[in-house]
């Protein structure tokens, strides 16, 4: 028989109504109360206990372990790397020469692509990345990662187009991101691209000032701790913990645009009419030994320094490559003399063209006879044969010592990386014979950097003060600035031999003045390089190494360095063309350029010229006076 | 309806007001609770709308680092732009496209100054 149960609801005690009618109260049980709510605080305790084991728990997720606290840590707490802004390089003009911007990337998440949508994706991206959509489309269906850049550094109107479009919600480019990174860029492309390197797309500096000032430059990163929302923003009443980036310092370098611009200029031209391997130009300012123009060839742009080979845009030809500096040495090798007191300015040695040491038979260039040469006739000829009688005169110890002096075979302390320190023999060194003293004297045998002569000329110029080079006129940091002070080093030579050496230039540059003006005075006699000014000069012819202890015979290196004007000298200008095809001594190319140069950086100084100082058919300027 | 009057003196009346407003202002159990469940509600209504305003200004303080990364992209872009055309060859070969060309040396004059009267000159006259 089956039971049936009828529940009716009763009061456990019913209260009695009272005698005025009124409707008694409910009465619950304290009881029945207290073990509800028992009930309740032992379930809610349950639930917080589970809550708290779980949280704390390992789970296996996609083969890996992973502790569920920290996995929801994660997704709400953020730590975002604030990159800095790497210093902005400019010239003394204040012309920006490299800067750094956030250029857009654009990244597609393959695996979020469906196969019949990658095709229509490939034609609309396609389309405005200028891509081909085949290639985007293999990109695009390749699921084995789920980030894939497919271009760099876009033109930031397609990735506003891009991002406007996934702002609106349209679906023509869902899966597609635009990343934003900061690039350096170089305005002015290739110029000065050798002594300004590049950055690498680490943002590290990979030559030049960039790689020198690369700590300073690139700034220090900032850290933000934050709770994040779905977009990957910052909460703004959540913790935050901010560690502010430190943008990199600004660098004012002591490079002239003018200046740079009319080296690089005359560079590019020589070299093209010759055919040259190359060339380099430097522009030194006398009395700071600021550097004015370094242009070298050949030379990349450091916006696209990948596609060249590491040999051009990591070594500056200026500063670390090496080369016999020839009968420019000879300048030297005439203050050696004259400082040592091992000879005079008058002093005289015979040059007979040519003349046998240790079993070699060594000569001028032309094998020519010049008879008894004072130091300053031996500049005038560059004669070899006397040259080298005159270092012997000199002696091992003081000739070495005072090239030591010079500069020779120890960097300059340029700001500038991967400076080579040359190569210089001495008798403590290894297969020295005294014959090396005999060809050093007329710049054979030892190999110096460009900037190293050609601060050895300024010495000169600077009557006798060797300053040390510099790049960077200025280090600022928002408008704060702190400028390098020039410095000297030392009195390598006393001024009165300078200034003999000066005059001495004078007229080796006059001497060699024919190569410019032959063609427009018609006469091939000494005159002045530059009208209407003294300047001061010294070329050289040199032989190229060949490797196997002996020199190239299909090829040298022509260059002058001087400076101007000669007395209380601004600029030392030292000009060097390599492997030229057509002039096989190098000097009628390399004299054209320094004259050039030089009678632009007089006329850039609004230096007067001297009337006086024109010879026939030359024009020196006119001067009038100012209230006539 | 019959109805009791009775009329009291002013003096009963004063102490008769005292001797109720103690009741009144007796709380028992039940009107605890509810001034508490008041008080709990207005304090959580007040947070919520400084929680509510926070987030607010959260929210305006990030859509205005968005736009400040924005105009920060824009200013590096103009500035490209303007380091561009500043570049010296760039300025060299337009000048040169519009056919201008270096001083020869017999365009030069050379002023010499260096006797001329100091007194400026003034260059608006009136």
């Amino acid at each position: 028989m089956r039971h049936s149960r009828t529940y009716t609801y009763r009061p456990a005690r019913a209260a009695p109504r009272r005698a005025d009618g009124a409707v008694p109260s409910l009465h619950i049980s304290r009881m029945r109360l207290l073990i509800v709510l028992v009930a309740v605080a032992a379930i809610m305790l349950r639930v917080g206990i589970q809550l708290v084991t779980l949280t704390g728990e390992t789970v296996e997720l996609n083969g890996t372990s992973v502790n569920l606290r920290q996995m929801a840590r994660n997704e709400v707490n953020s730590r975002q790397v604030i990159e800095p802004t790497r210093g902005v390089i400019r010239d003394r003009a204040g012309n920006t020469l490299a800067m750094s911007i956030e250029a857009p990337w654009i990244v597609v998440d393959p695996t979020t692509i469906s196969d019949a949508r990658a095709a229509d994706l490939a034609r609309e991206l396609g389309g405005v990345l200028g891509m081909p959509a085949a290639e985007l489309e293999a990109l695009l269906t390749d699921r084995t990662t789920r980030y894939r850049v497919v271009r760099r550094w876009v033109d930031p109107s397609t990735a506003r187009a891009i991002l406007e479009s996934l702002a609106a919600g349209e679906l023509r480019f869902s899966g597609v991101f635009v990343e934003y990174h900061q690039r350096r860029i170089y305005p002015a492309g290739p110029s000065g691209a050798a002594l300004l390197g590049a950055v690498n797309d680490e943002g590290t500096g990979v030559a030049g000032v960039e790689a020198y000032y690369d700590d300073i430059l690139r700034g220090r990163a900032g850290i933000l701790t934050a709770e994040i929302d779905a977009r990957a923003q910052p909460i703004g009443i959540g913790q935050q913990e901010l560690r502010a980036a430190n943008d990199g310092i600004d660098l004012e370098l002591t490079i002239d645009p003018f200046i740079q611009s009319l080296a690089e200029r005359e560079l590019e031209q020589a070299i093209a009419i010759q055919s040259a391997d190359g060339g380099v130009i430097i522009v030194l300012d006398v009395q700071s030994g600021a550097i004015r123009a370094m242009a070298s060839l050949p030379s990349f742009d450091p916006n696209e320094y990948q596609q060249y080979p590491a040999s051009v845009y990591n070594l500056n030809p200026a500063t670390s490559q090496v080369y016999e500096p020839g009968s420019t040495f000879k300048a030297i090798l005439a203050a050696i003399g004259l400082q040592t007191g091992r000879f005079s300015a008058d002093t005289q040695v015979d040059d007979t063209g040519e003349i046998d040491r240790y079993g070699y038979r060594l000569g001028n260039w032309n094998r020519m006879a010049n008879g008894l040469l004072t130091p300053g006739r031996m500049l005038y000829y560059s004669s070899n044969v006397a040259a080298l009688q005159f270092a012997e005169m000199i002696g091992t110890e003081s000739f070495y010592e005072y090239v030591d002096r010079f500069g020779f075979g120890r960097p300059t302390g340029v700001d500038i990386s991967a400076e080579a320190t040359g190569i210089v023999s001495s008798p403590a060194s290894a297969g020295w014979s005294p014959i090396v003293l005999s060809t050093n004297g007329y710049g054979q045998g030892i190999a110096v950097t460009p900037l190293q002569l050609v601060r050895a000329m300024a010495t000169i110029a600077n009557d006798g003060v060797m300053m040390r080079p510099y790049l960077v006129e200025r280090r600022c940091r928002g408008a704060e600035c702190v400028s390098t002070q020039p410095r000297a080093i030392k009195q390598v030579v006393a001024p009165d031999v300078a200034q003999a050496v000066q005059r001495m230039l004078v007229e080796s540059a006059n001497h060699y003045a024919p190569v410019v003006w032959s063609e427009i005075t018609g006469q091939g006699g000494d005159t002045w390089l530059v009208p209407g000014y003294e300047v001061a000069a010294k070329t050289g012819t040199s032989s190229i190494p060949n490797g196997r202890g002996g020199y190239e015979t299909d090829g040298v290196i022509g260059s002058v360095v001087g400076f101007a004007p000669a007395k209380q000298a601004r600029y030392a200008i030292l000009v060097k063309i390599d492997r030229p095809r057509r002039d096989p001594w190098g000097v009628d190319t390399a004299i054209p350029v320094f004259q050039a140069i030089a009678e632009q950086l007089m006329r850039y100084e609004h230096i007067p010229p001297d009337a006086a100082l024109a010879g026939p058919g030359q024009i020196a300027g006119e001067l009038v006076a100012a209230h006539p | 309806m019959a109805v009791n009057l009775r009329r009291l003196l002013p003096l009963q009346q004063m102490r008769a007001s005292r001797r109720a407003l103690a009741s009144y202002l007796t709380l028992d159990g039940g009107r605890t609770l509810i001034l508490a469940a008041i008080a709990f509600a207005l304090m959580s209504l007040l947070t919520l709308a400084q929680t509510g305003r926070s987030a607010t200004l959260g929210q305006e303080l990030a859509d205005l680092e968005v736009q400040r990364a924005v105009l920060l992209r824009e200013r590096g872009d103009l500035s490209l732009q303007l380091a561009e055309a500043q570049a010296f060859r760039g300025i060299a070969d337009r000048a040169a496209a519009d056919g201008l060309r270096p001083a020869t040396r017999d365009q030069l004059r050379y002023i010499d100054l260096s006797d001329a009267d100091p007194t400026p000159i003034p260059l608006v006259t009136p």
